[in-house]
């Protein structure tokens, strides 16, 4: 089980009611699920499926009720380890303003390895190189709260770099960013796994952030409903609805086409691939036709 | 008469000091009587600090916010009234919402107007049907609701204070599809039902495009663009000059005419693709 970073075997959790209170219903049941390193994992689900408490679990933040977490073969549950679990697994939320707690953004990003006890020199050598990560280093003398929520979630992110972890755990990072912010710490995410291998777990409820995933998890209810590429997952349409998801719009458009006759090869996702594969068809129809 | 209207309305954060910000810039803007008016804009743009203006919450550098031609300013009175005639709903509602029971958080404002016990109670209960609040949830503290719930319960809220007008800060942020799809529906009924004029403040262009009848785009405290859905979404390059995003359907077109394949760029649905894409393959015989 070397490459397997994060293992959860049979494991359950619910929250604790108030005192005489009926207890309150599981919110992971029995959920296997491995990891790999070096992955990009896309876990989609409605509010309530059990998502956010799955990330909490992760790194120890939560332990479960029943069944067994290990990261790197560390239990969570052995509070002897989850120094050495946190700094191997960091969990980004979704608000970043809740995450943010010096005035200065390279002070924000120091209070992770100054927490780890790293030796001054190397705490300047990691929160350059973060920021330098997250495309944020020239900010790294300005006030947080003069960030936009894009720069925020980037220097968030960048803290927990700063540690770094073998693995991300991001909770809907992008919920609350526009547009643009949203694609920057994307790019971030993906770029963070590309070039430095760290393994990526990304929580949303936006589809199209999961198209290029190299898996992607469905939750429902506290269970594990699909696990599987993105191509396999959103051929589910009728079962992601069901659940409260959508297929990407793209996704949905080539389906209807195809059943309409077009000739379209299947699991087309994004616009990119779909333009693509209008234009050679045209393009056979222009030789037939010559 | 347009029911709200901006003239040259300008606002100015930091005045005098060296964080001296321009938010708003001669906006001119006319709402008519049932209009449900998207305003798109990315962080920044001035669209929330626009809004903020439009019930007298913030003063007008200079310029004017008229309510039935009125200015909103003209007197104490007049502020005091457009409270309650335009009903704002902030970002993320729920988190303000504070009182014991889901009854008593939406009580809370028609209780401050001074309205008679049974007066808010028919307020309550109408505000509740319009959101699809369950009776059995009144009771209820607030806090043992799911997000979405809550959501509903603070818009519930300003509409229980029955505004002429509503304005809504990104009423459907953070929630999943399903959530995202219910509350834009309940806001179209309570405004095909009432016949209340609306205005939507988004960043996400598929929140406005299915039921606005008219955009607004603002970009650097101006109103940069503005028209019907079709006459703002058809110009790609301007939304993404805006630092907007063009719906992935109309990349997919945008793609296929820089490619020289004659098709129409103006489409953003769904139905409108399959559309012309269907006719497409029939003129160059890909279909029968």
């Amino acid at each position: 089980m070397q490459d397997v970073i994060l293992d959860f075997r049979d494991v359950s959790f619910r929250y604790e009611a108030d005192e005489d209170e009926t207890p309150l219903p599981l919110c992971v049941k029995h959920v296997n699920l491995q990891i790999e390193k070096g992955s990009f994992t896309v876990i989609l689900g409605h509010n309530g499926s059990g998502k956010s408490t799955l990330a909490k679990l992760s790194n120890s933040i939560l332990v479960p009720e029943s069944g067994k977490v290990f990261v790197n073969g560390m239990d969570t549950a052995d509070e002897d380890l989850s120094y050495d679990i946190r700094r191997t697994v960091g969990v980004v939320f979704q608000n970043p303003d809740n995450q943010i707690v010096a005035s200065v953004v390279e002070e924000d990003v120091a209070f992770g390895p100054e927490n780890l006890g790293v030796p001054p020199e190397e705490i300047r050598k990691r929160v350059d190189d973060a920021l330098k990560a997250v495309g944020m280093y020239e900010y790294r003398g300005h006030a947080p709260h003069k960030l936009s929520g894009g720069q925020k979630q980037r220097v968030a992110i960048a803290g927990m770099i700063a540690m770094l972890p073998e693995c991300l755990v991001l909770d809907e990072p992008t919920a609350m960013l526009d547009p643009q912010g949203r694609r920057e710490v994307l790019d971030t995410i993906r770029r963070l796994n590309r070039e430095r291998g760290i393994t990526i777990v990304l929580i949303t409820h936006f589809m199209e952030e999961a198209v290029d995933a190299d898996r992607v998890l469905v939750m429902d209810d506290g269970e594990i409903l699909l696990d599987g590429t993105p191509q396999a997952v959103f051929r589910e349409a009728q079962t992601l609805r069901r659940v409260g998801l959508e297929i990407p719009k793209v996704a949905q458009l080539s389906a209807d086409l195809r059943e309409y006759g077009v000739p379209l090869p299947p699991d087309i996702l994004t616009a990119h691939a779909l333009s693509d594969a209008i234009y050679s068809l045209l393009g056979e129809r222009n030789h037939a036709d010559s | 008469m347009p029911i709200l209207e901006t003239q040259n309305l300008s606002y100015v954060y930091g005045e005098n000091t060296p964080f001296r910000v321009q938010a708003l810039e001669n906006v001119n803007l006319s709402i008519e009587k049932g209009e449900l008016v998207g305003i798109i804009g990315h962080t920044g743009s001035g669209k929330s600090t626009l809004m903020q203006h439009l019930n007298g919450l913030v003063k007008p550098s200079s310029g004017k916010v008229l309510l039935d031609g009125a200015d909103i300013h003209a007197s104490k009175a007049a502020t005091y009234a457009a409270r309650f005639r335009v009903g704002l709903c902030f970002q993320y509602p729920e988190y303000q919402l504070f009182e014991s029971t889901v009854y008593r958080d939406i009580a809370f404002g028609p209780r401050n107007m001074g309205l008679s016990k049974e007066q808010v109670d028919e307020r309550v209960r109408r505000a509740a049907s319009y959101l699809e609040i369950r009776d059995t949830w009144l009771n209820k503290s607030p806090f043992d609701l799911s997000g979405g719930e809550k959501r509903r319960v603070a818009i519930a809220g300003v509409l229980a204070m029955e505004p002429e007008i509503l304005i809504l800060d990104e009423p459907t942020a953070g929630l999943d599809p399903r959530g995202r799809a219910q509350i834009a529906s309940l806001i179209e009924n309570y405004r095909v039902s009432t016949g209340s004029t609306i205005l939507i403040v988004s960043h996400s262009m598929d929140d406005v495009a299915e039921t606005a009848t008219r955009v607004l785009v603002m970009d650097n405290g101006a109103v940069a663009l503005s028209g019907t859905v079709d006459e703002v979404f058809r110009d790609a390059a301007a939304l993404e000059r805006h630092g907007l995003d063009v719906p992935q359907i109309t990349r997919v077109f945008l793609s296929l005419r820089a490619r020289g394949v004659e098709v129409r760029t103006d489409i953003y649905t769904e139905k409108q693709a399959r559309r012309e894409l269907i006719r497409l393959f029939k003129k160059r015989g890909v279909l029968q």
